[in-house]
């Protein structure tokens, strides 16, 4: 049943990235608007813009277009998309702040500073309404690389393969990314475990 | 290292749903045992779940239409530039055969008298004396914003 | 190649006339005086000579028909068109004409209200004010749609809606 309903969606992409290689519009703007929340909150989380956001947004499906004559239809549709998305949004970050990926910002540190001086009861209060606030705010502050690992496990929901694919690094390398990124994240709202 | 320890290190990586069914078996055994590595591995589990429901940015009123616009636009100038450098081309081409045209035509009305090589190393040296100045009066700028 | 034929109608009709002309002209020349006249034509075969004499005066027509739409075209752009189809007729090679398709301005648009022409690069009507495209709020000079700085005065530009 799953199978069957895997190669019906795979079918249907297929056909869709035939529209595409004959840049139908109609096409375009049915695979734009299918893909606009995931790929706008991927590039928020990692640009943390909005307006960067939206730019790198629609840049993606301007460099799609142009590379779509050139995409292998066994490779993975999404990954290959949003490794597009990655790399525009990775020159954006080294152009913009003329700074190495690894470094951190302190935009997000007052919530998790009001986290820390809240007591012992770290865990309970990670179960308040606040709980998705002060995570975000923790997240913020970690490395792009990091941000990138966490967004696409967790909300995009994608096997290490894929984002092996989109990050374009071994899977080695995405396994050990995903755990060094969970244990700052943990690091960074409950001080030192 | 102990079975512990390299069980505890593998807690966060299993909270996160990548590890195989044989480390996830092998973590099972030991969390049957351990109470500090169970609650070790709720507590990931709450930061995965966390991670799975943050707040979710709106994509921006409009972001669809803008899109369309811009790839329409990009798609039209693109398109413009390559109709130029092919327009530009098929007349690089035809300049040069129709100096020949011009040639035999000039050859032949003068009855061989003009010699048609003078005629054409004439017009030749001309039209690339033309094409210096104007490209030295254009500027660089005019001319890489076509090439 | 739609666009090409749509193009091919701003070709004055004097200019295909010329063409035409001067085509049948030199065929005319070409294969009652110049071939029998030549001695170099002598060991030619008889299907080069119709290829000779059919091709030969099609480059002068075509060059016609190129300074005929320089004319027109610079004309409804608001160029020097006098000047240009000068320079496309008299610099060898091609030259002036390849200048011209290098540095012709784009085409005028007539203002929607008033039917007064105006450069596409305008923001609004040099008659009757009414806005043309997508302007800046400070400075009120024209500004792309994907913008989000005036390249003028650098203020920042609202997102269309």
């Amino acid at each position: 049943m799953l199978a069957a309903t895997m190669s019906l969606e795979a079918f249907g992409t297929d056909r869709e990235i035939a529209l595409l290689k004959k840049r139908d519009p109609d096409a375009v703007s049915a695979l734009v608007g299918r893909y606009q929340h995931r790929l706008y909150r991927f590039l928020v989380r990692m640009v943390q813009e909005p307006a960067a956001a939206e730019d790198l947004f629609q840049q993606t499906w301007i460099r799609l277009l142009e590379k779509i004559g050139s995409y292998d239809t066994r490779r993975n549709f999404e990954a290959w998309l949003f490794a597009i998305a990655r790399n525009l949004a990775i020159d954006h970050l080294r152009r913009r702040r003329d700074l190495s990926l690894d470094e951190t910002d302190d935009s997000g540190l007052a919530a998790s500073e009001r986290l820390r001086s809240g007591g012992p009861n770290v865990l309970d209060r990670l179960l308040d309404f606040e709980r998705g606030e002060i995570l975000a705010a923790a997240i913020a502050q970690l490395p792009v690389i990091h941000r990138e690992a966490l967004t696409l496990r967790f909300e995009e929901e994608m096997k290490l393969e894929q984002i092996a694919e989109v990050a374009g690094i071994p899977l080695s390398t995405v396994k050990s990314r995903l755990h060094r990124a969970l244990e700052s994240l943990r690091t960074k709202i409950e001080g030192n475990v | 290292m102990t079975e512990h320890e390299s069980v505890r290190e593998m807690l966060a990586l299993a909270a996160a749903g990548v590890l195989d069914a044989g480390e996830v078996r092998r973590i099972e055994q030991h969390a049957r045992m351990c109470e500090a590595c169970r609650a070790e591995l709720e507590a990931w589990a709450a930061y995965t779940q966390g991670l799975r429901r943050l707040p979710q940015p709106p994509a921006p009123e409009g972001l669809l239409e803008r899109t369309s616009a811009r790839i329409l636009q990009e798609r039209t100038a693109a398109a413009d530039h390559r109709h130029q450098a092919l327009l530009l081309g098929a007349l690089a081409i035809f300049g040069w055969m129709s100096s020949l045209a011009f040639w035999v035509l000039v050859r032949e009305t003068t009855g061989g008298v003009l010699n048609g090589w003078a005629w054409w190393s004439a017009s030749t040296a001309l039209s690339w004396a033309t094409a210096g100045t104007a490209a030295l009066v254009l500027g660089r700028r005019e001319m890489r914003r076509f090439l | 190649m739609s666009r090409f034929s749509e193009e091919m109608r701003v070709v004055p009709k004097l200019a295909w006339a010329i063409a035409i002309l001067i085509y049948l002209g030199f065929i005319a020349l070409t294969w009652f005086v110049f071939i029998p006249h030549d001695e170099n034509f002598r060991y030619w075969a008889p299907p080069a000579l119709v290829i000779f004499a059919g091709v030969v005066p099609l480059f002068l027509s075509v060059y016609v028909l190129i300074a005929g739409y320089v004319y027109a075209d610079a004309q409804r752009r608001g160029m020097r068109y006098v000047l240009w189809t000068l320079l496309a007729i008299f610099v060898p090679n091609a030259i002036g004409i390849i200048l011209y398709f290098i540095m012709r301005d784009p085409l005028l648009r007539p203002c929607p209200a008033c039917g007064h022409t105006a450069s596409s690069g305008y923001a609004f009507c040099p008659k009757c004010g009414t806005a043309l495209s997508r302007a800046c709020p400070e400075c009120r000079s024209a500004v792309q749609p994907e913008w989000s700085h005036c390249t003028k005065c650098g203020a920042q530009l609202l997102q269309p809606r």
